[in-house]
């Protein structure tokens, strides 16, 4: 009993699942308060894409040949890749915006503890601060 | 970086300017660890110039960089809690150098490069010149410095680009070693490049319209540590400090 056709119901059921699972996923996290909204509208807005695409295939196809792609499952790859490639972006965008708070924030401890510093060599003997610098 | 400002300003008075004894001076003296060679930097200074103050940014040292230059108590000792890199570390002095009132403040390196009788080289400029920000650079008239051929053509790139970009001629806008004008430290105490900041600042103060001066200095061989830039890294610098200077094309210029 050879299999020359495919079932292409199983893989749709399998996309179904797959986007309702990450999207349940998301929505998880962002209960359980593991994610922010911020974070998490991009996420969602890519599990939803591809949860309408799994349900309405004909809209794969339709989107595919519209912008010149004959074989339609590469336009998913496609979109796949470049939703990848969005998070991460966003993710480097807030990672060089927490960089540059954290500089700051680390400048600001160390004048203020020299602050505080010179405030008790002034009034008593010098508490000597051993620098616990962890680096790694 | 108000209550900061606050504090400091009530535990030094504002200070005039008077080279020759250092008052008005205050030397950012960034270290990672250099606990071999910081104490030996800060006499230096601190007998060059008795009057000046001394800030030593340790940025965040795992050896005793911290209390090597603690035990001198000629210098002011402001202890990054974690690692920031030079850029950082050197904004930090700055920040301080700027709430004291400073009228000059002059970058030395940690680890002796920089000897201290080459800063009234600077300072001289400085005034000659009127120029708010003057290099020392290992590449005019008097030069012990030998460097490798890559970093020279590293150097060579940088130039060109600066002049392309900010429209002026720096030969070693890698050198550490440098004096700023009370002008120019407001301005970079609020914006300072992060991991290799040298050159981008030169661009930066540039197009916010300072005066850059360059003027030969003769600076000696490490005394202990090696250049955070060596092999490969050098590549990927020049490569991090070409675009960051090359963004700086499509900004607004900073306002001074």
């Amino acid at each position: 009993m050879g299999v020359t056709s495919v079932d292409t119901g199983r893989i749709q059921i399998l996309a179904v699942l797959g986007s309702l699972l990450a999207l349940a996923f998301v929505g998880r996290l962002l209960v359980r308060r593991r994610l922010r909204e911020e974070v998490a509208l991009l996420a969602l807005a890519i599990a939803g894409i591809f949860l309408i695409l799994a349900v309405w295939r004909p809209l794969l196809e339709q989107l595919a040949f519209a912008v010149g792609i004959a074989y339609p499952p590469a336009a998913l790859l496609l979109l796949m890749a470049v939703g990848a490639y969005a998070m991460l972006l966003h993710h480097a965008v807030v990672l060089t915006r927490l960089e540059e708070r954290q500089r700051t924030l680390v400048q600001e401890v160390a004048l203020l503890r020299l602050a505080l510093e010179e405030q008790g060599s002034a009034a008593a003997a010098p508490p000597r601060s051993e620098t616990p610098a962890e680096t790694s | 970086m108000g209550t900061v400002t606050d504090s400091r300003e009530r535990i030094v008075p504002g200070a005039t300017l008077d080279w020759p004894s250092g008052t008005g001076v205050a030397f950012v003296v960034p270290a990672y660890r250099e606990e071999a060679s910081i104490a030996a930097v800060i006499h230096g200074l601190a007998d060059a110039f008795p009057r000046a103050r001394v800030i030593v940014v340790n940025d965040g040292s795992p050896d005793g960089t911290s209390r090597a230059a603690r035990e001198t108590r000629r210098a002011t000792v402001l202890d990054l809690p974690v690692n920031l890199g030079i850029g950082g570390a050197v904004q930090t002095g700055f920040k301080l150098a700027l709430a004291l009132g400073s009228q000059v403040v002059i970058q030395v390196d940690g680890d002796g490069q920089h000897p201290a009788h080459q800063i009234r080289i600077l300072l001289d400029a400085m005034t000659s010149s009127g120029a708010d920000v003057v290099i020392g650079s290992r590449f005019r008239e008097v030069s012990s410095f030998r460097s490798t051929g890559m970093r020279r053509l590293g150097i060579g790139l940088l130039r060109l680009t600066n002049r392309f970009v900010a429209g002026v001629d720096i030969a070693d806008s890698t050198s550490g070693f440098r004096a700023y004008n009370a002008a120019a430290l407001a301005f970079l105490a609020q914006r300072y490049p992060a991991d290799y900041p040298e050159p981008e600042a030169v661009v930066m103060l540039a197009r916010a319209g300072f005066r850059l001066h360059e003027t030969g200095v003769v600076m000696t061989e490490r005394h202990t540590g090696q250049s955070s830039i060596r092999g490969w890294k050098s590549a990927y610098y020049m490569a991090k400090v070409l675009l960051a200077i090359a963004l700086h094309a499509f900004r607004p210029a900073g306002i001074r």
